[in-house]
């Protein structure tokens, strides 16, 4: 900073390592002393809670795996908040991925979130999720809306295996379950455009009912589709998921990172407002434009 | 005989054909057309498949090229890639008669270098975005205040302090996101969609050159 400026054209020239101290001590404060504050539910959020609450232990939802683990901060605790949610009604979970080669990491951490989802060849008790009956996992799909497309039309044309490599025909869950006819509810968890790949070849074409689960800034490209009823819900970022954990009662990460998200972006609007101060008072005095 | 099959017109036929009846077989209920585009759907899901393995070949290819000219600032970084890709691929070879995601060797890299990374990734990117917002968001006119104010709102909507600030900041963000930003949305995706569409048409017929003339190997 030159000698001679202006407190306000020094506050506006601030230098960034003074902005990325202030963002991390401020995120590491809710560590020593937590906020915990109370969260309220969007519509879209309860819609998708009463649309699941409405499918039973006959019903198969497939949960597309759509965001790396970059995103697992703001995708996988909405994703295992719901998949948390059909475990509770009992329905029959198909879990795959059209879109990230490293989804058998998301899939590890979501059994290792929901202990109830017993891996091939595990012993399930009463209340688990047995591989193969309950739910299954058929790992990357190459060829994103193509094969959305193709799954929708017929399953057994682009999988012919699980994940494990047991064959399609061998697994109880996949008996009747042919197309997207027989599917009631597909989850897209999405860090891009997936969702969209999912209304134009499922909902548009077979009918079956869509959600979202995605990072904050899909919500908005997604809400369009809600609300020409094309979608029956999306939860927005950890925020949505925060109020997913709270409809299903079952407070987890998404919860917890709240308090992160209310410092970070109360940070972000004081030092708005802190850089207009700056801006006007520095133009007032016929200083940068 | 490859001279003949190189030819843009070659393309533009193949192009032209699968596109009609792709778009035909999802508005009309045909049955023969349905079966034809359901194989050119599994067709392309296949090609796709190989596409994954062309990728790993092309990538080693090109780091192999780097390694061996010591392609001056880049050669060392091809020689972490080309083993980043070679190890992992070496180490699942014996897994594939029988693939598993628990496979320690396989997993070891992805869970505590690849995932790590990642995250830290992702969470850099908070940093900037707030240096950004800091030095970027000023009302400057009356379009940047309008942004400004509403981005501004929709921050303290997402978060759960803006209720404990003022409990009327849901409803305003509620309905930023669902009605004041929707109409420009709703635009913005029926217009991409129709572009999309013309997109698909100028390629039917020919006219966007960059496509025909790679498909017929002129780059």
């Amino acid at each position: 900073m030159g000698e001679g400026q202006t407190i306000w054209e020094k506050m506006g020239a601030i230098d960034r390592r003074i902005l990325y101290w202030a963002l991390f001590i401020s995120l590491a404060l809710p560590y020593i002393k937590p906020l915990g504050l109370p969260v309220s539910i969007a519509e879209t959020s309860y819609a998708l809670y009463n649309y699941i609450n409405t499918l039973g232990p006959n019903d198969v939802v497939v949960m597309s795996i759509e965001f790396g683990v970059s995103a697992w901060s703001e995708c996988l605790p909405g994703f295992v908040a719901v998949s948390k949610h059909l475990v509770q009604r009992g329905v029959k979970i198909i879990y795959w991925c059209v879109g990230y080669t490293d989804c058998d990491l998301t899939m590890e951490a979501v059994m290792a979130r929901i202990p109830q989802l017993k891996g091939p060849g595990q012993p399930a008790g009463p209340g688990d999720y047995k591989y193969g009956v309950d739910w299954v996992y058929f790992g990357y799909i190459a060829g994103g809306e193509t094969t959305v497309a193709q799954l929708a039309d017929n399953i057994r044309n682009v999988l012919r295996t699980d994940k494990y490599g047991t064959p399609i025909d061998e697994i109880p869950l996949m008996k009747n379950v042919n197309s997207a006819r027989d599917i009631k509810l597909v989850v897209d968890s999405t860090t891009g455009d997936y969702g969209d790949y999912y209304v134009r070849q499922w909902r548009m074409r077979y009918g079956t009912a869509v959600a979202e689960i995605g990072i904050a800034m899909n919500y908005s490209t997604f809400i369009p589709y809600y609300q020409a009823g094309l979608a029956v819900g999306a939860l927005k970022g950890i925020r949505g998921a925060a109020e997913y954990e709270k409809l299903i009662g079952e407070f987890g990460e998404a919860t917890i990172s709240l308090d992160a998200l209310n410092i970070s972006h109360l940070l972000v609007i004081i030092a708005i407002i802190f850089a207009n101060i700056s801006y006007f008072m520095t133009r007032r005095k016929g200083g940068v434009r | 005989m490859s001279s003949v099959l190189r030819r843009p017109e070659i393309f533009m036929f193949i192009a032209g054909v699968v596109m009609g009846l792709t778009l035909f077989g999802y508005f009309f209920n045909v049955p023969q057309v349905i079966d034809l585009v359901t194989w050119f759907q599994t067709f392309a899901t296949h090609v796709s498949f190989f596409a994954v393995w062309l990728g790993f070949l092309t990538a080693a290819r090109i780091h192999i090229y780097n390694i061996q000219r010591r392609t001056p600032g880049v050669w060392y970084f091809s020689i972490v890639m080309f083993l980043s890709c070679l190890i992992p691929f070496l180490a699942a070879l014996p897994e594939i008669a029988k693939p598993s995601i628990e496979t320690p060797i396989y997993t070891w890299p992805f869970n505590w270098v690849y995932t790590p990374l990642g995250a830290a990734l992702y969470a850099t990117t908070g940093f900037y975005i707030f240096s950004a917002a800091y030095r970027a968001f000023r009302a400057r006119s009356l379009e940047a205040t309008i942004l400004l104010v509403a981005g501004c709102l929709v921050m303290l909507g997402n978060a759960p302090i803006g209720e404990v600030i003022w409990n009327q900041i849901p409803t305003i963000n509620d309905w930023l996101q669902m009605t004041g930003q929707t109409p420009g949305m709703r635009a913005l995706n029926i217009t991409a969609a129709l572009g999309i569409v013309y997109f698909g048409l100028r390629v039917a017929i020919g006219a966007e050159k960059r496509v025909t003339t790679f498909g017929a190997g002129g780059g």
